[in-house]
């Protein structure tokens, strides 16, 4: 923690690119006027990134041969 | 200097910075704020000498050494992922079919965008015989996909019910023959419901998303003054799937593979007409019971007398800002509801190839309309242009259906540059082509809306990450 910069949130997105979009996450619309799901607020089942809630249900990861 | 790209943005007063292509979120003093400007052409030693005159030449030489172990640290300026972006193709299984089983409603809602149900054409049912065929076809085109969704939609549903139920039933039994688990949700306005109906979607789990607007009025005013009726079914709906205001849901905005129990959720629209809809949300949280809700602006051309234009935007951020400081008052006070577009997952979320995919609209997302044609998703039905075939046909547009698989963060007008295109995957395809008469090019308002709403959603999640 820096005095000037404090870091909330550091996903290294860019790391999830070994997954494939296996699309076994929730359909989204993108106008969300159906389901409310847009891409921004989809949990991603076999989730890269580090959230405690989601390593709870964590799938088989479908990884890019 | 990295080829990253950061935003810089301000709400409720708070600063934060965001790093594109990592996700990596940042609350920063005024200081670094303004050395950031500079960043990554512009950090010259006039500039840095004039920062020092103004706050301090130990403080500077502080914050750049922060913001240059960010940058080393991947978490500022990142480079962009080095891969080969995975996008839709035609032949992609198709994940989920929307079922308009009912071109008819028994609403005349003034801003409907399916015109009041009919959506430009005959008043029309769907026949079992088309939604079972849709059934098959999905089953089919699912390909090795385990799940399936059939979402229920219209016009208003419910004045097809028997055909629901039965479609239901049908997709359970084909689906377990095929080893496809069905799931399903239902989109209404909640003025139909019976008791029944409501034991049969509690006993198959599915989900609901109920429209209401808000306020009585505000409802009655675009909704066919069915404020009350709605009321009437969305409280009893609500007394089973989330008494006392407690979802027995989990994950209402992101169900499929990992939704726990069927989610009922409110939704509603506001137009130029209630640009306080704070009020509306408030209103769906206290009085009605909602814990998950979303307000929609309302798509429509600029010439709409609801319509909203850009001389509305500037208001319309300042209603977003205060109902996200709203929010974060709630949840101090343990009086929180979820507001669909302030949920962003940044660590939760789906894979870049996910993110850059969008919404899959005609590739992996269809809709079928009560006589059987196919369209990309249920707002294009009724652009005859964009009729990609039939459940008896299959797909007659390859062509179409390539060129909606075409269309991304990578191919659609201005968003490559944009800040915020790894959340919301370059927008809706319909509306651009509503709006701006053209799917690569973005409804310009709504990409103005979408912006200000992801900024709302940083700042709650950085509120939220700053009290842990």
């Amino acid at each position: 923690m820096g005095k000037h910069i404090r870091t909330l949130i550091a996903p290294a997105l860019q790391e999830t690119v070994k997954y494939v979009g296996c699309t076994d996450c929730a359909v989204s619309c993108q106008s969300a006027c159906k389901t409310s799901c847009t891409v921004g607020n989809i949990i991603c089942s076999v989730s890269t990134l580090t959230n405690p809630a989601t390593t709870q249900i964590r799938l088989e990861p479908v990884v890019r041969q | 200097m990295s080829q990253g790209q950061i935003h810089r943005f301000i709400v409720n007063g708070t600063r934060l910075v965001y790093d594109v292509e990592s996700g990596s979120l940042h609350e920063v003093d005024e200081l670094t704020w303004e050395l950031l400007g500079l960043y990554p052409d512009k950090v010259t030693e006039s500039a840095l000498e004039d920062l020092r005159r103004r706050y301090s030449p130990e403080e500077v030489a502080e914050a750049q050494a922060e913001v240059e172990e960010l940058i080393r640290a991947g978490c500022l300026f990142s480079p962009p992922a080095s891969w080969k972006p995975v996008m839709p193709s035609p032949g992609d299984p198709v994940r989920a079919i929307c079922l308009n089983v009912a071109h008819a409603c028994n609403l005349k809602c003034t801003y409907c965008f399916a015109d009041t149900g009919a959506y430009g054409g005959p008043v029309m049912l769907m026949p079992r015989e088309v939604a079972f065929k849709a059934v098959d076809r999905l089953i089919e085109w699912s390909g090795r996909r385990p799940v399936c969704e059939v979402d229920f939609f219209g016009g208003e549903p419910l004045v097809n019910w028997p055909v629901i139920k039965d479609t239901i039933e049908y997709a359970r039994k084909a689906g377990a023959e095929a080893g496809k688990h069905f799931i399903f949700t239902l989109t209404t306005n909640a003025t139909l419901l019976t008791e029944e109906i409501m034991d049969v979607l509690d006993r198959e789990q599915v989900s609901v998303i109920l429209s209401l607007d808000g306020r009585p009025s505000v409802t009655d005013a675009m909704r066919d003054n069915s404020a009350e009726a709605a009321e009437r079914g969305i409280r009893a709906f609500l007394a089973r799937r989330a008494p006392g205001g407690v979802p027995t849901w989990e994950h209402g905005a992101a169900q499929s593979a990992i939704g726990r129990g069927a989610y009922a959720v409110l939704r509603g629209t506001y137009t130029n007409a209630n640009l306080d809809f704070l009020e509306d949300a408030n209103y769906l949280a206290d009085e009605i019971g909602a814990p998950h809700l979303s307000l929609e602006p309302v798509v429509a051309k600029p010439e709409e007398p609801y319509a909203i234009r850009e001389e509305h935007l500037p208001t319309i951020f300042q209603e977003y800002e205060r109902l996200a400081a709203d929010l974060d008052r709630r949840r101090r006070e343990g009086r929180f509801y979820h507001f669909h577009h302030f949920e962003v997952e940044p660590e939760g979320g789906p894979c870049l190839p996910r993110r850059v995919q969008g919404c899959g609209a005609g590739v992996q997302y269809l809709a079928i309309t009560p006589a059987g044609e196919i369209y990309p998703c249920h707002q294009f039905v009724g652009r005859e242009r964009y009729r990609l075939g039939t459940v008896w046909e299959g797909i007659t547009r390859p062509d179409l259906q390539a060129k909606l698989a075409g269309c991304h963060i990578y191919t659609k007008e201005g968003c490559s540059e944009c800040w915020a295109r790894y959340l919301c995957s370059g927008g809706c395809h319909a509306n651009a082509d509503l709006l701006e008469g053209d799917i690569f090019k973005p409804d310009h308002i709504g990409c103005e809306l979408a912006r200000k709403r992801y900024e709302c959603a940083l700042w709650l999640k950085a509120r939220e990450r700053a009290d842990v």
